[in-house]
């Protein structure tokens, strides 16, 4: 009987630290597999290029250091950064998301299959962009807005965040550390009349148009880059656009950057 | 070969917690180990010695939270369910009633009142913890599944359903220990899906029961004659009903307040906001019953029984516990009924999500996926 209850002592003690040790190990940090998604990632899902070198710092003609989303979205083109976006906000048709031969579900589903499908609210976007300033450009999220789905008139509204590549540049950047960046936000009026506020794609060129000729206004200096593109597109000729530039401006002078502490 | 039995069990024990227990021991077992207090549900009393019940009862930051085996009692104080009720059980979530009918909710703002001569017994519950084997759910559960998925899928990349937790019915067990006159009971629920499990008291008559609140509401273990109403919370809100009580001192907002968290003035206004529901409820509750509503509550916002008549210490005659399998139950429903393990394959509720998310996607959930990888 003894041997019985030392026996099952050392069974329960060798399974108890069994178990905590695997415990232990389950808490530890995850690996990469565990963080792969467990199906594999659509084409819209891109992968940038080997990151370059980049400047880490840059200050405002004012002295101030430049925020790093900043920074990052004027300097980092050889790949996609989260800052530099064009968001697009705009109403849809509901029938417009729905496949040949389909029908809209009942009501309480609307907005879910809104959800589900808004990237082909996308369309041609990146196409216009493409067209424009971008040398490469990818939808990196597309959602219905919350709330927003109108049953009675078929419509919801969207978001869509863009993110994209400038075309090259074809001069060089100056001297970076004589250089300050100099940013400005720009709304961009359309004319209804002029059609180029019909659709979302052709406010969207209409905006990424007037950005370009923006920067090429001899006021914004050397090298102008779009930073941003935010436009609203609520239907035929009912559309706001608004843009966000940055430029170097050489140091003025007496001042001498000096790195950020840390 | 016991030992190895034993040791399974722990391991079992171990890796799952004693929720793996609920699945493979019999209730019987199951109880006698609460009452024994080797089972999780009820930890050591949280103040005192655990020799009185109000040492179980927490007054935390989210409300009146029973962490022992207590019973809400008249007053909404606290009393051991051993007490008060004899055979009890909360190992409920894999009993199946013998029969499901449906009930509707009322149409208007109107419930029949109490007779004269009857005794009204209002009992609230908050959450209980009691999941049973059935769930009832419609078209908005469903696209709010769909939903959970893609948003659990776009954020982590795991394709995860929904079990449907939130569908299922939940317990409350109401003991009836009134003997001098035919109870009238108010059944009061949070806004969850709800079965009222009723046990009588020998000698116990209940008048009729009104169902107040709840996405879905229902009872066990009620005489089939016996009338029931229900006013779910969407009928209350409709009739402009808001139920509001007293906040305890143990509340979140008293504590922020003494933090610094919030002013005196943000303070004094959120309680004058209340004080003002309050007393709206209140009325409503005594024009409609004959008692206002904080008063004559008994339950907490955690908990899983309450007592409508007096303790078997004071006069008393103890109910005795009528389980939900093999029951009666009369319930409220939405479009699609689900009892666990009689469902078709494919069936279930979230089969149906997964197929929804399906075809919204035209067949390819991995289209669900966006993002682009920045470095």
């Amino acid at each position: 009987m003894l041997k019985v209850v030392i026996g099952l002592g050392v069974m329960l003690m060798l399974a108890g630290f069994g178990l905590a040790s695997w415990q232990f190990l389950q808490s530890g940090p995850p690996t990469t597999a565990t963080q792969e998604p467990a199906i594999a990632a659509p084409a819209v899902v891109k992968k940038a290029a080997k990151p370059a070198p980049v400047t880490t710092w840059l200050i405002s003609p004012t002295g101030s250091p430049v925020s790093r989303a900043d920074l990052r979205a004027y300097l980092v083109q050889d790949r996609f950064v989260e800052s530099r976006t064009v968001v697009i906000t705009r109403t849809a048709q509901l029938v417009d998301l729905l496949q040949a031969g389909e029908k809209l579900p009942d009501t309480a589903y609307l907005e879910v299959l809104s959800d589900i499908r808004a990237p082909k609210v996308a369309g041609k976007a990146c196409e216009v962009l493409l067209s424009t300033l971008a040398a490469e450009c990818a939808i990196n999220s597309a959602r219905v807005v919350p709330g927003s789905v109108d049953a009675t008139n078929g419509k919801a509204q969207f978001r869509l965040e863009l993110v994209y590549r400038l075309k090259p540049a074809e001069t060089e950047l100056p001297d970076l550390a004589r250089s300050a960046l100099s940013n400005e936000s720009l709304n961009i009026v359309v004319d209804p009349a002029s059609g180029r506020a019909d659709t979302a794609d052709t406010l969207l060129a209409a905006a990424a148009e007037a950005a370009l000729a923006a920067c090429a206004d001899p006021a914004r200096q050397k090298a102008c880059r779009v930073l941003r593109l935010d436009l609203i597109w609520r239907g035929k000729g009912i559309g706001v656009a608004r843009a966000e530039v940055g430029w170097l401006i050489p140091l003025p002078q007496g001042m001498f950057p000096v790195p950020p502490l840390g | 070969m016991f030992g190895a039995a034993i040791l399974l069990a722990v391991i079992a024990v171990a890796a799952g917690g004693y929720a793996v227990l609920d699945r493979v021991l019999p209730n019987r077992l199951l109880a006698y180990m609460d009452q024994v207090g080797l089972s999780s549900r009820y930890g050591p009393p949280p103040t005192g010695t655990g020799d009185i019940a109000t040492d179980y009862l927490v007054d935390g930051p989210d409300g009146m939270d029973a962490q022992g085996p207590i019973a809400a009692v008249a007053g909404n104080s606290a009393a051991f369910i051993r007490d008060v009720i004899s055979g009890y059980s909360t190992r409920v979530s894999r009993d199946v009633p013998a029969e499901i009918t449906t009930i509707r909710p009322i149409l208007g703002c109107n419930l029949t009142p109490p007779s004269a001569g009857s005794k009204v017994g209002h009992v609230t519950a908050g959450r209980s913890d009691m999941p049973l084997a059935m769930a009832t759910y419609g078209d908005a559960d469903l696209a709010a599944a769909v939903q959970g998925l893609v948003n659990t899928y776009r954020e982590t990349g795991k394709l995860v359903a929904a079990s449907g937790e939130e569908i299922s019915f939940q317990g409350y067990d109401v003991a009836v220990t009134e003997t001098t006159a035919p109870v009238y009971l108010v059944l009061e629920s949070s806004d969850v899906h709800r079965i009222w499990n009723i046990h009588l008291a020998p000698g116990a008559q209940i008048e009729r029961v009104i169902l107040l609140g709840g996405a879905q509401a229902g009872v066990a273990n009620l005489d089939p004659v016996i009338p029931v109403e229900v006013m779910l919370a969407s009928g209350m809100e409709a009739c402009g009903i808001a139920p509001a009580y007293r906040l305890s001192r143990g509340n979140a907002l008293f504590a922020s307040l003494e933090a610094g968290t919030i002013t005196q003035d943000e303070a004094n206004q959120t309680l004058a906001q209340l004080d003002d529901a309050v007393a709206k409820y209140d009325s409503w509750f005594e024009l409609n019953f004959g008692v206002p509503a904080g008063a004559s509550r008994i339950g907490w916002d955690r908990g899983t029984i309450s007592v409508v008549g007096p303790l078997p210490t004071d006069g008393g005659v103890q109910a005795k516990w009528a389980p939900i399998l093999g029951a009666e139950v009369r319930a409220t429903q939405d479009s699609f009924i689900e009892i666990r393990g009689q469902i078709a394959d494919g069936a279930d509720f979230t089969s149906r999500v997964t197929a929804i998310a399906t075809t919204f996607a035209a067949g390819d959930l991995t289209t669900l996926r966006q993002g682009v990888e920045f470095r």
